[in-house]
């Protein structure tokens, strides 16, 4: 969890990821930083994010974020 | 009461809408002669009948016609009268009683031309009577214009708002009241034996932009509706005859391949429609003593001048007859 | 049927008074009978290529859910859902390709090697981009788990064809356009009024400003040479002719729906108040955005090839651009296809690419302008910035509207260039600009006066609903008199001051 939020605030400083629920739906995240986030996303935990896993219920918040990646590493 | 008021209030939006509507009509909307030809077709019993455009419109006279053929005429060509227009203007003839003759005043380029918002385009419908034509010819045609068309004839001659005062003043007065034609008298032209008199402007004109005939152009409604009104005089009984009135030679010459074009394509589609079709631009239909030069004409499409229409009516209803 | 036309008119007030009128089970196939003599009565012939990618696309997400739930093993499921997809994509955009885009490639070939070309004379159905990406948008949501198929063919058919929005979109969603066509509804006062304000809001923008702007545009656009002083004159009237005639379109569609009781997506959100050219794109035609979002942007950067692109640009750029880079190139490809879906010319090709080249080029500078701001001491909450900002988006935009609107690259950029140094606001006066029926410098001043009247009205509606507030909302809790004040006003307005909507009768995007 810290390693993520690490990369989140490198990607885009200026938001309260710890509490904030609403990333995607208040548009603190546009789709260039969606994407940045998945690259990092992909190079540090190795796993494969596929378009189906763009939703908005996968990146409103931290923890989202963090479920979806342990739900890819597990498979 | 509730459920009352529901329905009551949008029908009183509607009515003072509508009320609004009809005053606006009246201060916006001119005298047109086009309410004498209406009013003549309810009110009266005719022979033949001429459609077709403007050329028509100042180039026959009904007056002449009847006299000459002993049988009544009326001329509703009009400025921007196609073909589906003049079908429903037959109709509506027919509604007070069938002619036995009506005479298709035909200029090619309102058959290769869109039905344009120009002339009266849209004042034949708004001058028709109340009838069972007039519902098809809603249906037919101001089905498919902007909605404005139809709901809101003003809108057209909003720009005259500046006129109001005299348009009113007309409509007031004695002459608008019993049909009179006195309104449609200005330094060029007049309304009288039942068509436009356009006066003489000798000398040259400029050449405007003509609508020449362009076959890959076709406007398939207007051949469509042609071939309605010619299958409703077959049904009828009534006799059918197109003609095309002469133009200045010298836009005939200019535009020769055009005309050549326009005249062996016609009496070819009129020829498998066995139609009779009288071209007076041909040679062979040559008028003795009408003046072709470009000076006699009002204008280089070829609107003719009141002395060149008796010449020509003369030999129309000759050869009507 | 043009959405001005006596017989839409005349068409929806008889399929509105059907729907209410009978049991609500059937509501849905109403519509879909609705929607099809709709479609019909614009060329039985066209009909074919509608039902060919609804079949089609039925039964791929027929089939793609069943090679789901069938397969042994994964790989082979994997591959085979992959077929159907790829298939389906293919022959639906295929379609879509062939009959926009054949002319122009076989003209830019023939003038490659200098031969004369006469373009054939192909069908264009209405509507075709419209509900290809409809259609194509809900089979990858299928593909990918968001939707389940839709397993009745009609009701389908309904989701491809829906009326109101066939003609220019928006474009939407199976998820949630989707539920909302099948369910049944019940009269709705409130909708009503409020649909049938959106409807009468829309007329005013199309009729009353795009068709007054027209003028000026087309007389300055096509005449660059005569007007030459008017460039800027062109451009604005050009911004607001597209965006009125645009999203007035819109607001008929939109109000339409409503009277059936179904919500569509919105397209505009105030895209002049946008601070940078992203958030133009949020807010212009927004359903083409986000169908271009999901189903190009995303995919295409986490395909196969763009990971090793970034892999490579990471190594090479170091992380922070390696990072940007394919995100960059993925979006560069997004507004390629967006100028193309413009139409098959080189100039909304490029303008395109000029909206692909300044998101991209912010996306990289990015961490620069925040430095910047810091060391500037600006603030993003500043009013003065925020202006600023505005001002300069809207100054980009319109640099874009040239390329969109003049008659090709060359004569923009002439056009751009005259901008800045022929400025000569008397032309505007000078007889030849036609004002509908008649012309005249005094008809002028009166369009004017209307354009800008209309767009203060305009104006003051967007801050209103910039500001959060629903107008709609606050119209319909209005005592009578004032909606039926508002009302009437706004049906006179429409004749009184509106031109005619020439002769196609036409909405720019009902072409696409």
């Amino acid at each position: 969890m810290e390693q993520l939020l690490e990369i989140l605030e490198d990607i885009q400083p200026d938001a309260d990821y710890e509490t904030c629920e609403t990333l995607i739906d208040d548009g603190i995240l546009d789709s260039f930083a969606i994407l940045s986030i998945v690259s990092e996303l992909q190079d540090e935990f190795g796993i494969t994010i596929t378009p189906a896993d763009i939703i908005p219920e996968n990146f409103n918040s931290a923890k989202a974020l963090f479920a979806m990646v342990e739900r890819l590493q597990a498979e | 009461m509730r459920s009352f008021k529901k329905i009551l209030l949008p029908i009183a939006l509607a009515a003072a809408i509508g009320a609004v509507n009809l005053g606006l009509n009246y201060a916006l909307i001119p005298y047109s002669y086009v309410r004498i030809m209406m009013h003549q077709i309810q009110t009266e019993e005719y022979d033949t009948v001429f459609l077709g455009t403007s050329h028509g419109l100042n180039g026959i006279s009904p007056k002449a016609v009847s006299e000459q053929t002993g049988r009544k005429a009326v001329n509703l060509c009009l400025g921007g009268e196609y073909p589906r227009d003049a079908y429903y203007l037959l109709k509506q003839v027919c509604e007070k009683k069938e002619p036995e003759r009506v005479v298709y005043e035909l200029d090619p380029g309102y058959f290769c031309t869109p039905e344009g918002q120009r002339g009266d385009f849209n004042r034949i419908y708004y001058e028709m009577p109340a009838s069972w034509t007039k519902a098809e010819y809603f249906f037919a045609k101001e089905r498919e214009l902007d909605f404005r068309a139809a709901l809101f004839p003003w809108f057209y001659y909003r720009g005259q708002f500046r006129d109001i005062k005299e348009i009113m003043a007309v409509k007031q007065s004695e002459d608008y009241k019993n049909y009179g034609a006195k309104a449609f008298s200005s330094g060029g032209q007049e309304f009288a034996d039942g068509f436009m008199r356009n006066f003489p402007v000798p000398g040259m004109k400029e050449e405007t932009n003509l609508e020449v005939w362009k076959e890959e152009d076709r406007n398939e409604d207007s051949f469509r509706y042609f071939e309605k009104l010619a299958s409703f005089c077959r049904e009828k009984k009534i006799e059918l005859i197109v003609v095309t009135t002469p133009i200045p030679a010298e836009t005939l010459e200019k535009y020769q391949k055009e005309f050549q074009e326009a005249d062996r394509f016609f009496q070819e589609y009129l020829d498998k429609l066995g139609i009779e079709y009288w071209n007076y631009n041909r040679s062979d239909k040559n008028i003795p003593d009408f003046d072709y030069s470009l000076n006699a004409f009002t204008d280089y499409e070829g609107h003719m001048n009141s002395q060149q229409a008796e010449i020509f009516s003369a030999r129309l209803a000759e050869d009507l007859w | 049927m043009s959405l001005i036309s006596m017989e839409f008119l005349l068409f929806v007030l008889a399929a509105v008074t059907g729907y209410y009128l009978i049991p609500r089970r059937f509501q849905w196939i109403w519509l879909l009978a609705f929607s099809y003599i709709y479609y019909v009565s614009g060329g039985i012939r066209v009909t074919c290529f509608l039902l060919f990618t609804t079949v089609t696309t039925y039964l791929a997400g027929m089939w793609i859910e069943q090679a789901s739930h069938d397969a042994q093993d994964k790989k082979a499921e994997k591959r085979r859902r992959r077929q159907i997809l790829a298939g389906t994509l293919v022959l639906n955009f295929g379609v879509l390709g062939v009959l926009k885009y054949t002319n122009f490639v076989l003209g830019t070939i023939s003038g490659m090697i200098g031969g004369e070309f006469e373009p054939l004379n192909l069908l264009l159905p209405l509507g075709i981009s419209f509900y290809t990406f409809q259609s194509m948008g809900y089979l990858l949501d299928v593909y990918w788990g968001r939707s389940q198929a839709e397993h009745n063919l009609f009701r389908f058919a309904l989701f491809v064809s829906f009326f109101p929005q066939i003609l220019q979109g928006p474009i939407g969603r199976f998820g949630s356009l989707g539920k909302q066509l099948y369910v049944p509804h019940s009269f709705e006062r409130n909708k009503i009024e409020g649909g049938f304000l959106r409807i009468l809001w829309g007329y005013f923008k199309k009729m009353v400003i795009a068709d007054n702007a027209v003028i000026f545009v087309n007389a300055i656009f096509d005449h660059p040479d005569i007007y030459d002083g008017l460039g800027l004159v062109g451009v604005l009237a050009y911004s607001i002719q597209l965006y009125c005639d645009f999203s007035g379109g819109m607001d008929v569609v939109i109000g339409i729906a409503e009277l059936f009781g179904i919500q569509l997506d919105e397209n505009f959100k105030r895209p002049y108040f946008a601070v940078s050219i992203t958030d133009f794109w949020h807010r212009w035609h927004i359903t083409l955005g986000t169908w271009m979002k999901d189903y190009v942007f995303y995919p295409a950067s986490l395909s196969g090839w763009m990971k090793s692109f970034s892999k490579f640009a990471k190594k090479t750029f170091g992380k922070q651009t390696g990072r940007t880079l394919p995100i960059c190139l993925a979006n560069l490809i997004v507004f390629l296809v967006v100028g193309v879906w413009h139409g098959a010319a080189w100039k909304f090709i490029v303008y395109g690419l000029y909206n692909g080249l300044i998101i991209a080029f912010s996306g990289l500078m990015a961490p620069s302008y925040r430095k910047w701001k810091k060391a500037l001491r600006i603030s993003d909450d500043s009013k003065a910035f925020h202006l600023f900002q505005i001002f300069r988006t809207f100054v980009l935009v319109n640099i874009s509207w040239y390329f969109d609107r003049a008659g090709d690259v060359k004569t923009a950029l002439l056009m751009m260039k005259n901008t800045l140094t022929k400025f000569n606001l008397r032309q505007i006066l000078e007889p030849g600009i036609e004002i509908g029926e008649a012309s005249g410098t005094a008809y002028t001043m009166i369009a004017i006066g209307v354009i800008l009247g209309g767009c203060l009205l305009l104006f003051l509606v967007s801050i209103c609903q910039e500001r959060g507030k629903d107008l709609a909302e606050i119209f319909v809790r209005q005592n009578w008199l004032v909606k039926a004040t508002v009302y009437a006003g706004l049906i006179l307005l429409l004749p009184a001051l509106g031109q005619p909507s020439g002769e196609a009768g036409g909405f720019i995007y009902a072409q696409f």
